[in-house]
């Protein structure tokens, strides 16, 4: 009885392992349901002259800027060449790190 | 030399129905046209906004922007823009047509009509960074009606609809859906 049970800890010790997802990803999750809650409503499609999430030909300008400045612009608001970037999104409630999270997932699923 | 003539036809005929595609189907979806109309709609207007009113506006402050743009002798605001290039293409073609609608139009003549207008309204003021598509039949006849959302980009757009007298909504905010756009194709 206890000698079948083993084979099933490891498998489950296995499956825990695979499925734990490493700080970066978990960061991406997050940053995720912030892009999801606030900026999708412009940048999923790209309104108003932003760019579009997955844009790697409008994005690459913008990342070549590197993180900092996307940072900047995100929390207190950018005027660009070809829209307005308002702060935070227009979305107030969102702290600094929340918006850096947004900013780092938007950019992981650009380049 | 006969025989030559004919295989070289023969080949030729079938170097050409292959370039062209064979019995492929050809042309593309009414949900890719509307989605290329948008994106080419959605562009100029963001260059408009940009270009024009916020350089002449805050830039160079050389004119205003008004809603009385005639009487005032300004700018259009972005939206008369838009909605004028809509009813200059109305009055071009049948092919297709577009429109801003609200579900809080400061003009009651921009509010949905048709239930599918309706419905689409509400959905991407739902779900932010949808668009909504769905076929109706108007007057016997079947269409494609796709609807984007028009999104409060500046602290002008929600003030200047909170503001306004006619406005049937007064706390709009930066960020959120304001109306949409709504293109229609007739199908069949």
């Amino acid at each position: 009885m206890k000698i079948s049970a083993y084979p099933s800890i490891a498998v489950v010790a296995i499956l825990l392992s695979a499925c734990s997802e490493s700080p970066e990803q978990v960061a991406l999750e997050q940053g995720k349901a912030i892009w999801e809650g606030t900026c999708a409503v412009c940048h999923a499609q790209g309104l108003a002259g932003s760019p579009p999430i997955g844009n790697k030909k409008m994005w690459a300008k913008r990342i070549e800027k590197g993180l900092p400045v996307l940072f900047e612009h995100a929390k207190n608001g950018f005027s660009g060449e070809t829209g307005l970037m308002p702060p935070r999104g227009g979305n107030e409630d969102l702290t600094d790190h929340q918006v850096e999270l947004a900013v780092k997932y938007m950019v992981s699923q650009s380049q | 030399m006969k025989n030559t003539l004919k295989m070289t036809l023969a080949a030729s005929s079938i170097a050409i129905l292959t370039a062209c595609g064979g019995d492929k189907e050809a042309g593309i979806s009414p949900q890719q046209f509307t989605d290329a109309l948008h994106l080419v709609m959605d562009s100029d207007r963001a260059v408009y906004t940009k270009k024009v009113v916020g350089r002449l506006t805050k830039e160079e402050k050389v004119i205003k922007a008004s809603e009385h743009f005639m009487d005032d002798k300004a700018l259009p605001l972005p939206a008369q823009m838009f909605r004028f290039g809509a009813e200059t293409v109305a009055e071009k073609t049948d092919e297709f047509t577009y429109s801003l609608q609200s579900l809080w139009p400061i003009n009651s003549q921009n509010a949905p009509v048709t239930a599918v207008e309706k419905e689409g309204l509400q959905f991407i003021v739902d779900n932010p960074g949808k668009n909504f598509y769905k076929e109706e039949t108007l007057g016997g006849k079947n269409y494609f009606t796709a609807i984007y959302p028009d999104v409060a980009v500046a602290p002008v757009c929600a003030s200047c609809h909170n503001d306004h007298k006619d406005s049937p909504k007064t706390d709009f905010k930066v960020g959120d859906v304001m109306g949409g756009v709504v293109i229609r194709v007739p199908l069949g």
